[in-house]
Parts: structure tokens; C-alpha cells; sequence
């Protein structure tokens, strides 16, 4: 009966040592932080009545864990009637040496305390509609990036908003309105 | 002896082809009698579609509990790759693996007899991140019966076969090679990895020996 006792002891002071190490290991928190966007650039071109926006994106990971981002999403939201005539396409790629050109997201380790730049380019064009009226009813246009974190607890699906107003300008202070929904 | 290594530049190898075909259409001309033909194992793994999205695995308690005690570098630090390993080698092995290996690590000091005892797979697989596009989105598995995947290269092309798993970090291990391989020798060459480990698209190396 003792001897049971002592095992049934021992087994639950392994188990709850293994479960409070797996507790304090903690998880990986990578995000991308739309309160750091840098380099905006909106340019027009009346030409071929496009415009086209840029800005760099830090992917942070202020988590205690590495993890992965294995798939990211970029997509407009829906802006009203006006969206009927408009071709819009946005592709985000981490800034490094060997960059895919294509959009293609290449699976990234994202270690502990990391940050990589991502670069997010959206051209927009409207078949029927010019540029400043465009503008006028559309002043922003809001992009969702919608992204998979694969980590050692588990998959994550986040999502960060980025308002981009469609202005030919520099702004990076229009940027500020954070949003960030896990 | 000298040895002339010869990378052959391929399509991008999927699970809808047959790697004789592949073998066959890319290889075939440069083939000469005496020649080894050595394959990446993660190129044949792919061929016998191999691949599992991590999206399709829902790691278990001991999956997520010892994926923690793996060093982060390597591809069992994920609670996924590990299930999936668990699933083909049996979660008891892996388990026993796991404690034994804890053990013989704190009393005798020795490292990797988790991945010596956890089975082939525990080695051999690769988490996402680990392969080439598009299957760093995958888990890709080691090979299923190498010996069998040689021994079909030599009969229908008359030569010397290997699988080989090299990386660019120095580490070259064998899986399966036909009787007449030096595999020490190989074993020297591919320390380099002289297919790459990135976007070379150079799966398969010919060994010819030189004059």
C-alpha cells in the first residue's frame, strides 16, 4: 500500500512539474506591427490610371518561443459599389537578399526576439473611374493581412488591418490607426 | 580515386511523378556504364507523396509535451512533425525514446539516442520550412523502403544507386545503396552536399570515376 502510494506521489509531482515546464516555456507571439510601418509611398499613374501603394512591414516576435509563419493572406475590404470596376492586387514579401519576386510566401522562421521587414505593395486600378474621383470616394482603402503561424503550441491564425490612403503622398502618420485582432 | 560529381539540374519534382521517369528523362542521356546515381532522399520521399500539411495533424499531449525538449533547430521541435513521426514509428517507441534518452543524456552524457531509438523517420523527416517550394509548407517524411527505390534504379539502368539525405550543415547520412557503392567514399563526397540545400533543383548527382 505504501510502496503504491509513494509511486502515485511520484507520478504526480512528475506531472505537474512537466505541466508547470510547459507552462513557463510560454509561446511564440509573432505579429506584424502595424504600429511600425515605415516608408510609405503612394504614387499615381494617370497613364495608366493606377495607383500604386507601398510601405514596410516589421514581422516581430516578442514571444518566448520561435515559430513559423507558413501562409499569408493580403485582401482589400470592401470599400462600397465603387469596388465593382476595381482591379486590385496586393502581395507581401519579407525584404532579404533572395526575395521571391512573385508573391510566393516562402516559409519563415521567426526565432525568439526576431524581426524580419516585409515589404507591401497593392496597385489598384478602376476600369471606368479616374484618379481623383477614385479618390474622393475612396480616401483609404483598407488591406487585411490575414496570416498562419505554425508554433510549438499549436496553429494561430492572426489578422492585422492597414489603412492605406490612396493620396500620392509620404504619410506615415495617416498609418497610425493600429488594429490588430487575434 | 578521382571522381567527377555531376548535379542534375531537374523540374520541379512533384508527387505526380515517378521517379524512374524523372530519372529517366533528365539523367538518361548523361548516364554512362559505371556511373553512381545519387538521389536526395526528400526528392524521392516527394515522389511517393510523402507530404503532410500541418494543418492535418492534431498533435497529442506527449507530441506537444517532448516536441518542448528538442532543441528548436531541429524539425521535432514541432509538436506536428513529432505527431507525425508518432503516427509511422508508434507513439510508445517514441515515448521510450523520449525517456530513455533523458536518462542516458543526464547519466551517461551521451546526446542523440533519442533520434537512435525513435525510429528511421525521427531522423529523416523535415518540418515545414525544411524543403524546397512549394513543400516548405509541408512536413515531408523520409523515404518508404529505399532499398526497394535502388534496387529499381540499377535493374532499369544498369548502374550503382544511392539515397542519400546530405544538408549544408556537414552531415551526409546513407538510406539505401546497391552492393557495388563505396559508400565511405560517397559518404566524403556529399559532406558538402553538392546538390545544395536551396534553390539549385539538383536532386540527382552522378559519381563517375575518372582516369
Amino acid at each position: 500500500m505504501s510502496f503504491l502510494v509513494a509511486f502515485l506521489a511520484c507520478a504526480g509531482t512528475l506531472s505537474a512539474a512537466l505541466a508547470l515546464y510547459y507552462w513557463h516555456l510560454g509561446d511564440q507571439n509573432i505579429l506584424f506591427d502595424i504600429d511600425a510601418v515605415q516608408d510609405l509611398l503612394v504614387q499615381h499613374d494617370p497613364e495608366r490610371n493606377e495607383i500604386i501603394c507601398r510601405c514596410s512591414l516589421p514581422l516581430t516576435n516578442r514571444g518566448e518561443q520561435q515559430g513559423m509563419v507558413n501562409n499569408v493572406f493580403c485582401q482589400p475590404v470592401y470599400c462600397g459599389k465603387i469596388m465593382k470596376g476595381m482591379e486590385i492586387k496586393s502581395q507581401i514579401n519579407v525584404v532579404k537578399d533572395k526575395a521571391r519576386e512573385n508573391g510566393y510566401w516562402e516559409s519563415l522562421i521567426v526565432k525568439k526576439n526576431a524581426h524580419f521587414m516585409t515589404q507591401l505593395e497593392v496597385r489598384i486600378r478602376h476600369n471606368s473611374v479616374d484618379i481623383p474621383t477614385l479618390i474622393r470616394q475612396v480616401p483609404r482603402l483598407t488591406i487585411v493581412i490575414y496570416y498562419q503561424i505554425v508554433g510549438r503550441k499549436g496553429i494561430q491564425w492572426k489578422l492585422a488591418e492597414l489603412p492605406l490612403p490612396l493620396k500620392e503622398a509620404q504619410l506615415p502618420a495617416e498609418l497610425k490607426q493600429k488594429k490588430v485582432v487575434e | 580515386m578521382p571522381v567527377q560529381l555531376i548535379p542534375v539540374q531537374t523540374k520541379l519534382v512533384t508527387p505526380d511523378d515517378d521517379l524512374l521517369e524523372v530519372i529517366s528523362e533528365y539523367c538518361g542521356p548523361l548516364l554512362q556504364k559505371g556511373d553512381i546515381l545519387v538521389a536526395a532522399e526528400t526528392m524521392v520521399a516527394i515522389t511517393q507523396g510523402r507530404l503532410i500539411r500541418p494543418e492535418n495533424v492534431k498533435p497529442g499531449r506527449w507530441a506537444l509535451l517532448i516536441s518542448q525538449f528538442v532543441h528548436q533547430d531541429g524539425s521535432l521541435s514541432s509538436p506536428f512533425a513529432l505527431q507525425a513521426v508518432m503516427n509511422e514509428e508508434g507513439t510508445l517507441r517514441v515515448i521510450a525514446a523520449f525517456i530513455v534518452s533523458a536518462f542516458s543524456r543526464v547519466f551517461l552524457r551521451r546526446k542523440g539516442d533519442f533520434y537512435r531509438l525513435a525510429g528511421k523517420q525521427a531522423a529523416l523527416v523535415d518540418d515545414i520550412t525544411g524543403t524546397t517550394p512549394p513543400f516548405d509548407k509541408y512536413i515531408v517524411m523520409g523515404p518508404k523502403e529505399p532499398e526497394k527505390v535502388v534496387a529499381a534504379i540499377k535493374e532499369r539502368f544498369g548502374i550503382e544507386a544511392v539515397i542519400i539525405d546530405a544538408n549544408d550543415l556537414g552531415r551526409a547520412q546513407i538510406l539505401a545503396a546497391t552492393e557495388g557503392v563505396d559508400q565511405k567514399l560517397l559518404l566524403r563526397l556529399f559532406k558538402k552536399n553538392p546538390a545544395g540545400n536551396a534553390d539549385e533543383q539538383t536532386p540527382l548527382v552522378i559519381v563517375r570515376r575518372t582516369s
